[in-house]
Order: structure tokens, then sequence, then C-alpha cells
């Protein structure tokens, strides 16, 4: 079964998590341009997570994902603007902020010199837990993260998957009350990913913000609540997955290429009523956004186009990918 | 399919919200003296053998080859437990900072804890200094042992020898954490060769300073480098009747020198980890 599918009833996270009412990050009017460059990383970026929710930050390599995570880290000296933890601003009390963030880098950035068991023993210990209760929450993240049967594997002689997970248990292992992965499923294997989701969803239930980011349209389309879509460091859309489709306002793409005047068929296909929008795929093709019966505008458009020396048709229900191209007028795979 | 046991999850609970102050440093203290304490036999052969094998040949080689070299050891060992505490204290800071820094980011677990980054470099600077008071605790008997000549060593003055081995710890690590946010993982073996070999050979540490008079130009090249005064001030501490550098001059230069360089390390530091 899929837990990601299935929402179980969440918990009222509001005793344990107790936030007085703060939202658990808010970023207001947040920029970064990194000394030596000309345009900026971030520029004006404002965004709210509240507990038990999910959000993605969707855009391709280089859009300032990275950078937002970092500000919200503290890794990130921001430019301007600022960013609050459960109510803390993290450039001005980073100490008290810290204790509620979670971070899960893309990279293995695990202690190599102590064994599993020790890095969520040690990361324990950082936060000021005792040692006995360092020890509880160690032995039960093992457990609970399928790596009982590691505990005195040195962090060189864990798998991929291994590594990642324990990755995660650490940043959970403090409780906090927002947790930011970072790519957390670049390089891993289908089944590894599956857990991950799996527990990313749990989480959520459990009352965590969730901060992830990705340049998978489907990791975000499975797992987000809400997906913030970034580009050149500024937000060109911030809704629900199904939200930012419907803001598509078409539910079908053809995609289609022809050897004919690709112009005078954007053109003539554009004045159809079932057509919502014509853009241009390059190198030779057209993408065809269209609403309302399915069918019946498929038929009209390839009608049209078997004039124009049709050569290949495809058809699917708008994606995050179409909302991505329609955003900013590129894809997210270039 | 691994079996996640995620029910469990709501039996892990906030960790205390106002933790004693300095818990953090001190829980990141207990983590590199773990390390440490697994590492201990490997460090002990690392630290010993250089200054064995040089107390082996300035005192039994060298004196049965060249008839020479009568006194020597009591000049070299003084200097040996400065320079060797030195080297240690720079590189047991530098080698793993720089790959960190570099590559593997291991560090960021203890960016991320709930501490300063300034607190994380003083505690790299703590624990450099702990390796480096290990390694002068060693060489001192070591040298002792494998000395087939007398040492005339005796302690004229406990503060004195304290504060130089103190300082030795702590202008080495400091220095080495200066060092270690500077250069490229692909420079460190440059480093050594280049940067602490000199330091360990014109720091006054095979010979004393005063000795140095009817090569003047050495007397003065030798000053720019910290390690003489740790060498004449360990000097001046164990083996009184050498002439030295008069005390207050040689541990009032590291001193500052010190806290210059736990000030521009923990900047420097900062200035790595947060872009």
């Amino acid at each position: 079964m899929n837990a990601v599918t299935t929402r179980p009833q969440r918990q009222s996270a509001g005793g344990l998590l107790g936030s007085a009412g703060a939202p658990a990050v808010s970023i207001e009017g947040l920029s970064k341009t990194y000394p030596g460059r000309n345009t900026p990383a971030l520029d004006g970026v404002s965004l709210t997570v509240e507990a038990g929710e999910i959000l993605a930050l969707l855009g391709p390599n280089g859009a300032g994902k990275s950078t937002l995570v970092g500000c919200a880290t503290t890794t990130v000296v921001p430019t301007a603007g600022r960013v609050r933890i459960a109510g803390r601003d993290v450039a001005a009390d980073p100490v008290r902020a810290k204790r509620n963030i979670g971070f899960v880098p893309q990279h293995n950035t695990l202690d190599r010199q102590v064994s599993a068991f020790e890095n969520l023993y040690l990361h324990c210990r950082y936060f000021g837990i005792d040692r006995s209760d360092a020890r509880r929450r160690a032995g039960s993240l093992l457990e609970m993260f399928g790596l009982a049967d590691r505990s005195t594997a040195s962090v060189w002689a864990l798998s991929g998957g291994q590594a990642r997970r324990l990755q995660v248990a650490r940043a959970l292992a403090h409780f906090p009350k927002v947790v930011f992965l970072d790519e957390p499923t670049v390089g891993l294997d289908p089944q590894s990913r599956q857990v991950l989701w799996d527990l990313i969803a749990t989480l959520r239930d459990h009352g965590t913000a969730v901060v992830v980011s990705t340049h998978h349209m489907d990791e975000a389309d499975v797992l987000a609540d809400r997906i913030a879509v970034i580009d050149h460091g500024r937000i060109i859309g911030l809704d629900s997955p199904t939200g930012l489709r419907a803001s598509v306002g078409a539910e079908t793409v053809i995609s289609l290429t022809a050897t004919g005047d690709t112009v005078a068929l954007a053109l003539h296909l554009d004045a159809l009523a079932h057509v919502r929008a014509v853009q241009a795929e390059p190198p030779g093709g057209l993408r065809v956004l269209i609403t309302g019966d399915p069918n019946a505008g498929v038929a009209a458009v390839v009608e049209i186009a078997v004039a124009y020396q049709l050569t290949g048709v495809t058809v699917e229900p708008v994606s995050l990918q179409t909302v991505f191209l329609t955003l900013t007028g590129r894809s997210l795979r270039d | 399919m691994t079996d996640l046991a995620i029910g469990i999850l709501p039996g892990l609970e906030p960790g205390p919200s106002a933790p004693r102050p300095g818990s953090a440093f001190l829980a990141i203290v207990a983590r590199d003296l773990r390390v440490l304490r697994r590492t201990l036999p490997a460090f002990a052969a690392q630290i010993a053998l250089q200054p064995l094998l040089l107390v082996f040949t300035f005192t039994y080689v060298l004196p049965n080859v060249t008839g020479g070299f009568g006194g020597y050891a009591t000049l070299l060992i003084p200097g040996l437990i400065a320079g060797t505490a030195f080297t240690t204290g720079i590189s047991t800071v530098t080698t793993p900072l720089v790959s960190d820094l570099g590559g593997t980011r291991e560090i960021d677990d203890r960016v991320l804890a709930p501490i300063t980054i300034r607190g994380v470099a003083l505690e790299k600077i703590l624990i450099g200094a702990v390796n480096a008071w290990l390694s002068a605790a060693l060489v001192l008997p070591i040298s002792l042992l494998v000395s087939a000549t007398p040492v005339h060593l005796h302690v004229a003055s406990w503060p004195v020898l304290i504060a130089a081995v103190a300082l030795v710890g702590l202008a080495s690590s400091a220095l080495g954490l200066t060092i270690g946010t500077i250069v490229k993982p692909q420079q460190v073996g440059i480093l050594y060769g280049v940067f602490v070999i000199p330091v360990q050979f014109l720091g006054c540490t095979y010979y004393p300073w005063s000795a140095l008079h009817g090569l003047r130009w050495v007397q003065i090249l030798t000053l720019a480098n910290p390690l003489t005064y740790l060498s004449e001030a360990t000097r001046a501490a164990l083996t009184p009747q050498v002439q030295h550098l008069p005390v207050g001059v040689s541990l009032g230069v590291v001193a500052a020198l010190t806290a210059f360089l736990i000030a521009a390390g923990s900047r420097l530091l900062r200035r790595r980890i947060q872009a």
C-alpha cells in the first residue's frame, strides 16, 4: 500500500509543537546575491509553511532552491529579508532557531569516524538530550528506519539508501518542528525512494512541517500539499498540485510534430474553440493545450494537423511539466 | 521492502527547549574525545616515532659516528617537545578541517547544532590543543628513555612550563584552524612540505636561539617564527642553564599571536561555512 496516497487522520499537533500560533516557517522578502555575482540567487521570496504541511520547492538546477534552504538553515546569510522558524528569527537568534530545524542535505554528511548508532546518539547529545534518552532515541530511530542490524556499522559500510535513511533519522532525532530535505531521492533506487516518500508523509501526518526541494516533478506531485515553483530566484507559482494544474486552464496536452509550416499550423489551431494555448516545442513540434471533451478536441486538432504533414501525436493530461512550461516558457529538463 | 516501523514516531519527543548553556559545546568535545580515545594507539605511534628517531640519531648514532654531540640531548629535548606538540596541534586541526570544508561537510551536523560557529571554532581549537598537550606529554618520557647521553633537565619554573605547554597547544591549533579554512584539499600535501617543515626546522627546535649569534640573519629570521618563542619558553622552563630568550618576551609574543589567531580562525571559519 502506498502510504503517500492515503492520508491518515492528522494528530492534533498543537500541544506537542506548541509554537503559539507562529507558522513553522515564515519567510519574508528573502533575497540573496552572492559576492561577485550580478544576478540574485534569490529575489524577494515570501512564503509560509504550516505545521503538518509538505511544501515542495520545484525548479531547475540553479533556480535558487538550495539558497532558500540554506538561508532557512543558517548556512547562507541573506542579503535582505528574514526567515523565522517557529517564530524565531534565524539570523538574529540562530542557536534557538536551530533547535527546531532538521536538515537532510543532498550529500552524505554523516560522521564517518563513528558508527551508525553513534551518529544518532551524538546528534541527540549536541541538542542537549541526556545520555539515557539519547541512547533510547538512537535505538528506536535505527529500529524505525530499518537500520537496527546496522547499529555498529561504520558509515562507510552503509549502502546509499541506508545512508540516506540514517541522515533522515539524524535530522529527526531532536524532534524538530521543521525538516528540510534537499533533493532527498537523488541517487536512490525506486524502492528506497518509495520508503523515503512514505516516511515524509508520515512526518507530515504527525504535525511536522516538511520542506522538500526537488527538480523531479513526480516527486513534488506525489508528496506535496503545496508546490512553490521557483525560477531565477523567484516564486512564480504557489499552489497545491491540483491548483497549479488547474491554473493552466486546460486539461489535456497534445504534443505533435509535423514537417509542414508549424507557424501557420499554430495560428490555425489557435482559432479552434477547444484550444486554450499553442506552445512551440522545439525542434519542429507544438504543444496544444485543450479544454473540454478530450476526444473531440484531439479529433479537431489532428484533422487540421494532417494537412501540415503530421508525423507524430501524443496525448497526455496536463502535468506539472505543462505548468512549468506555461509559467516559464521553458521545460524543467532544459 | 524495508519495514519502517514508523508507527512509533510519536514516541519521540522534542529535546529540552532550554538545555544548559554550553551543553552543545561539551557534547562536541565529548564526541572528539571519543574519537581520540579510539585512535589513541595510532596517534601515539604517529606522534612518538619522529622524536624517537631524532633522539636516537642525535644522542646515539651521531656521537658514535663523529665523536661529537656530547651535550646535545639537553639542548635538543625542550625544543623537540615544543616542535612536536606544535606540529601535532596544526595537523590535528588542519587535516580534517580541509577535507571537511572541501568536500565531506561532516562539520554540517555540528554547524546545525544549537551552537554558534564561533563555538564550533573554539571547540576545534580546544581539541587540537588537547592533542598537542598529549604529544608533549608523550615526547618528554620517550626522549629521556631513548637518549643514550645524559640529559640535564629540571623544571625551573612550573608556571612557565605550564604556560609554555598551554600556549604551544592553543597557538598551534588556532594556527591550524586558520590554515584549515584557507587551504584547499589538493594543497594539504604541499602545506606540510613548504610550511610545516620549515616552521619546525627554523623554530629553534634543534638549537637554542642564543647559539645562533654567529648566524645573525638566521637569528633574525627565526624571530618571525612563533615556534621559536615556544621552544625558548620551554627551554627556560626545563633547561634554565641554557641561555634563552626572556620568558616574558617569549610568552607575551605567543599569547598575543594566539589571541589574534583564535579571532582570525573563528572569523574565517564562519566565512567558509556561511555563504
